[in-house]
């Protein structure tokens, strides 16, 4: 008799966690870098996504999503409140920052710690510029697989806020990775 | 008067009156509603009244009129001593079986076996002459365990045919068949087999006393048995083993198991039953060791494939999308773009769709099982997936995982259930259901028996010894010992 309650049982227990992070990869925005901008206490945020949502001609779409708050967090949720599709952070690449530290990643809480965190002097720019792959995110992994330089700048290898990362930029239209030198950690 | 009976055991306080008319109005009582009882009355010698009960179409005519016809028509009856039914047998009947039973319950076995019953007047007792001539379907090689290389003989569904064909495998003495008979009204006869020297004799108490305690109308099948002794009666796994191989029935004799030869059912159950046997195949002796090995090795990777594969790419796709090399989730993305339904539904639907085109494949003629084939899989799924109703990837995640279940067919059941049990709990749960069920899986996998001994035996212990026939086919000479349940292990010994 004990038995016949068992079964019932688990599946209550199973149902209770109601699909627990259920999410149909096609049904959001595949994030594949983020740029930070924090400029006059006004915190930008630059979001690169490929999004499927295209029915008719079932095409991967390259967009740049941004959205401005007092602070990341704020921007990151004023960001989501003016989508219609989740934005789902898993295909994560790289993170630009511009005038800040990694501080304030702490406020998006389903940031992966493999992804690549990278200064930029213009994330706005580097954002609107011609990329190579036609994905931002993975054009910088690329460069830094490349040159091998220094894989020390993942996220959960940071040591502190203060770490000296590589940075980014277009130089005469050429996107360029540029590393500090040894002497200069 | 007519009795009513379930079964011929309801006889066995009946006997014979020695008056013969008094008897064949009793047998003619007994089976007044059936239209295919054939009697005749034949006078020996000089007015010996003596009447020949059997059942059309059940016995070999040709047979029945020279070995007791015609010896009783042209007997001469001695005048210096009395004629019974022993004096008949001795000196008249050239049949090459004939018994002397009081027993109406056997006398009416025999009748309903094929048999003809033989009463004389002024005995109480009757001649049972085997006279058996029905039809059975012959030998041949079983669809279900077809093999490239080996014997290629079947069991049909005479159970005394069978147990021939296994004799001429084990010419042995040692070899034990007992019978039991099973069924209250079909009294179907089962044979319990196993080599005398090498069963464990408690395992075969176990399994007689299980088999008494069967309380059913008939067996019909080997299946009505298993599903009555077998332990774990619930169990998706099989813990009886079952085929239709004489070669492989006396492999497993050689082991020191115990079959189990149901009249009626070409399939014969062997036991106790290890959870490794649903790899092996008997094909994997008769073939280079090498290349027996790598099948068998495929098979459990194939089983693992099986069952996991449409859980874990649900897994993937709703939860882990990091664990998705990059290239492969957007091209997953894009090409689920437009489907209707969720993904755990439509790898549900996709495995539901699967069992439907193999029960009906099965079902079918064999060449429009082939062209079911085709018009289900080919035309319909890259019509499906045309149409946007399912996609690719989703397509060929179910596909690969139906085929690569195909190389466990012994597993077939439980790998259905197993299935959808983990595509559901990876649905909820992601990857963690999968590794809670797996989990779950393989600790009742270890908790299983047979017949008393462990299902994972081979595992319990792993030591080359124990392991020689389970992932791999070791070579036969380093086939030393038998399975650990066996009394006699050492296969060199005695």
């Amino acid at each position: 008799m004990k038995k016949l309650f068992v079964l019932p049982l688990i599946c209550f227990v199973i149902l209770l966690c109601g699909c627990a992070d259920y999410r149909e990869i096609d049904k959001g925005y595949l994030v594949t870098s983020i740029g930070i901008s924090n400029q006059e206490n006004t915190t930008s945020i630059f979001v690169e996504a490929l999004s499927s949502s295209d029915v008719i001609s079932k095409e991967i779409t390259r967009v740049v999503l941004t959205e401005t708050g007092k602070n990341l967090k704020e921007a990151y949720k004023n960001l989501q409140a003016s989508l219609v599709k989740p934005l789902y952070l898993e295909q994560l690449g790289a993170v630009f920052l511009e005038n800040t530290d990694i501080t304030p990643l702490s406020e998006i809480k389903q940031l992966k710690l493999d992804v690549y965190v990278v200064k930029t002097n213009s994330a706005k720019a580097l954002f609107e510029g011609e990329t190579i792959s036609g994905v931002l995110g993975y054009d910088v992994i690329s460069l830094i697989k490349t040159q091998q330089k220094n894989t020390q700048n993942q996220l959960y290898k940071i040591q502190n806020k203060n770490q000296t990362l590589p940075t980014v930029d277009f130089l005469n239209g050429k996107m360029v990775l540029s590393w500090a030198k040894e002497n200069d950690k | 008067m007519i009795v009513l009976s379930c079964g011929v055991n309801d006889y066995k306080n009946v006997t014979l009156s020695g008056k013969i008319d008094k008897d064949i109005a009793l047998f003619k009582n007994i089976f007044s509603r059936d239209a295919v009882l054939r009697t005749r009355e034949i006078l020996i010698g000089e007015g010996l009244r003596c009447y020949m009960i059997f059942m059309d179409g059940m016995v070999n005519s040709a047979q029945q009129g020279e070995t007791v016809v015609e010896a009783l028509v042209e007997a001469n009856l001695p005048n210096d001593c009395e004629v019974n039914c022993k004096y008949i047998a001795q000196n008249i009947l050239f049949a090459n079986e004939v018994t002397e039973t009081s027993k109406l319950p056997d006398m009416l076995r025999a009748i309903l076996y094929g048999d003809t019953l033989l009463i004389v007047d002024k005995n109480k007792t009757a001649l049972t002459i085997n006279t058996k001539g029905w039809r059975t379907r012959g030998i041949s090689e079983p669809d279900s365990e077809r093999v490239l290389q080996g014997p290629r003989e079947g069991f049909d569904e005479a159970a005394m045919f069978n147990l021939a064909m296994i004799r001429r495998k084990l010419l042995t003495p040692d070899l034990c068949i007992e019978l039991m008979r099973i069924g209250r009204r079909s009294d179907t006869l089962v044979f319990v087999c196993y080599l005398g020297s090498l069963a464990n004799q408690n395992t075969v108490k176990e399994l007689k006393k299980r088999l008494e305690k069967i309380n059913i109308d008939g067996i019909l099948d080997s299946n009505y048995i298993t599903e009555n002794i077998r332990d774990n009666k619930y169990s998706l796994l099989k813990t009886m083993g079952s085929t239709e191989r004489p070669d492989i029935v006396a492999a497993r004799l050689l082991e020191g198991r115990i079959a189990l030869v149901v009249d009626g059912t070409p399939v014969v159950l062997t036991l106790p039953y290890l959870f490794s046997e649903n790899f092996q195949s008997d094909e994997d002796y008769y073939i280079n060791f090498t290349l027996a090995s790598f099948t068998r090795a495929l098979r459990w990777i194939c089983f693992f494939i099986t069952v996991s594969v449409p859980g874990v790419f649900v897994a993937l796709v709703t939860h882990h999308f990091d664990l998705l090399p990059t290239h492969f989730a957007l091209t997953v993305a894009k090409l689920r773009v437009g489907v209707p339904i969720s993904s755990v539904i439509e790898c549900l639907s996709l495995v539901l769709a699967f069992e439907i085109l193999k029960e009906a494949g099965l079902r079918m003629q064999q060449n429009l099982g082939h062209a079911l084939g085709v018009v289900g899989g080919l035309v319909v799924g890259q019509a499906a997936v045309e149409a946007g109703i399912i996609s690719a990837p989703m397509l060929i995640a179910v596909a690969f995982s139906a085929i690569a279940g195909l190389m466990v067919p012994r597993l077939m059941s439980a790998v259905f259930y197993l299935r959808i049990f983990i595509i559901v709990a990876c649905a909820f749960l992601g990857l963690w259901g999968f590794f809670v069920l797996s989990s779950l899986f393989v600790i009742r996998v270890f908790s299983l028996k047979s017949f008393g001994v462990d299902y994972t035996e081979s595992f319990a212990r792993p030591k080359f010894q124990t392991l020689k026939d389970t992932f791999f086919r070791a070579p036969w000479k380093f086939m030393k010992t038998r399975p650990m349940f066996n009394k006699n292990r050492f296969r060199k010994g005695k």
